[in-house]
């Protein structure tokens, strides 16, 4: 191996990750090349500065706070914040599956032969009745013959009165 | 998942509180140190290592033992780290009002900061770059995401590379190619400082 492989494989050498073989040309290459063995006091250095970040204690009321917490979740109830654990690309993969369905279930609704149409059906028959029995008519037929109300109802419940 | 850890789940897993809180005892301190060295705050990294604890009390149930208990603690933990410096991120303001701090909370902002208003360093900046902790605090809060979360689960951790792909979900050359440039910016960042100080 050349002094280029050599020190990029050094930091996997430190931490005694190398296979057998990878290991021994790694440390038979250090003995004899002085440029590689400075760079491997470096890394070596930099590994044990590290260790200068010390850690941290967790406050004495954590266990207080977290059962708080926990108590604080439970009220909430269940939500969707378990989203967040997902990898990014599944969420994006969910809503590129999701959205499209619900659209086009929204979509459908809104066709003739739907619920929500013949919902939306209903509805306006109910209002028309409604309207003709303020008037105290019983349908559309007991208007003024060449009225203005007999002519609109004729046109929106396609049916030929003449 | 060693012995205990699937002992104490499945004592959980049949609704024994003590379980939990033995488990709670055993990953608290690990779990706290590495979202606190992602996150680089320690109160809001105490709040988060009780939001992995409240995640594992709520999904615990349905864990099975395919990966190893610490590795899906640590997943969890690196998940919400990570999604809290998103969200830090996107509502990042800086106030006129309060005086800038050497040592941020987040060092890209205030590094830019500190470039533009005070080129110089004082006195002060002098003695806390000479605060190793600081100094190594800053130089690997430096790194982009997964260069310093890698670096994290390998020296302050210590798992191996094949412990760091299960945990991360990726393949061990990428581990070997990430870790090798995040030593490279490391050194980089502490050459001068170690060849100040006589270690090099």
């Amino acid at each position: 191996m050349n002094c280029k492989k050599i020190k990029r494989k050094l930091g996997s050498f430190l931490d005694k990750e190398l296979e057998k073989k990878e290991r021994i040309s790694v440390k038979q290459h250090l003995k004899q090349c002085l440029h590689c063995g400075e760079e491997a006091k470096i890394l070596s250095q930099i590994q044990s500065s590290l260790k200068e970040w010390k850690d941290i204690e967790p406050s004495p009321d954590f266990e207080a706070n977290f059962w708080k917490k926990l108590a604080l979740e439970k009220e909430k109830g269940p939500s969707f914040r378990w989203l967040h654990l997902l990898p990014r690309p599944i969420i994006i993969a969910l809503a590129l599956v999701i959205l499209p369905l619900a659209g086009l279930l929204f979509v459908r609704s809104l066709l003739p032969g739907s619920l929500l149409y013949h919902r939306a059906e209903l509805i306006e028959v109910e209002a028309r009745q409604q309207y003709l029995a303020s008037l105290g008519l019983n349908s559309f037929k007991d208007f003024f013959p060449h009225s203005v109300g007999r002519i609109y109802f004729s046109l929106i419940s396609e049916e030929n009165m003449y | 998942m060693t012995q205990d850890d699937w002992d104490l789940m499945l004592r959980f897993k049949r609704g024994d509180i003590l379980a939990f809180e033995m488990i709670m005892q055993k990953y608290q301190k690990s779990v706290l140190n590495v979202i606190y060295r992602l996150v680089g705050d320690q109160d809001r990294a105490e709040d988060l290592t009780q939001e992995v604890f409240v995640k594992v009390y709520r999904f615990g149930k349905r864990y099975k033992p395919k990966t190893r208990f610490s590795h899906w603690l640590y997943r969890i933990a690196i998940n919400l780290s990570l999604n809290d410096l998103r969200q830090k991120r996107k509502y990042q303001v800086i106030s006129l009002n309060s005086p800038l701090s050497f040592v941020p909370d987040d060092g890209k902002v205030a590094e830019l900061v500190d470039q533009l208003i005070a080129p110089t360093p004082t006195p002060v900046e002098i003695l806390q770059r000479r605060d190793l902790n600081g100094f190594i605090k800053k130089a690997v809060d430096s790194l982009c995401q997964s260069q310093k979360t890698m670096i994290i689960l390998r020296e302050y951790e210590s798992l191996s590379y094949r412990e760091m792909a299960k945990v991360l979900n990726c393949s061990i050359k990428s581990i070997e190619a990430c870790l090798y440039r995040a030593r490279q910016n490391l050194k980089e960042k502490l050459i001068p400082y170690l060849k100040s100080e006589g270690f090099l």
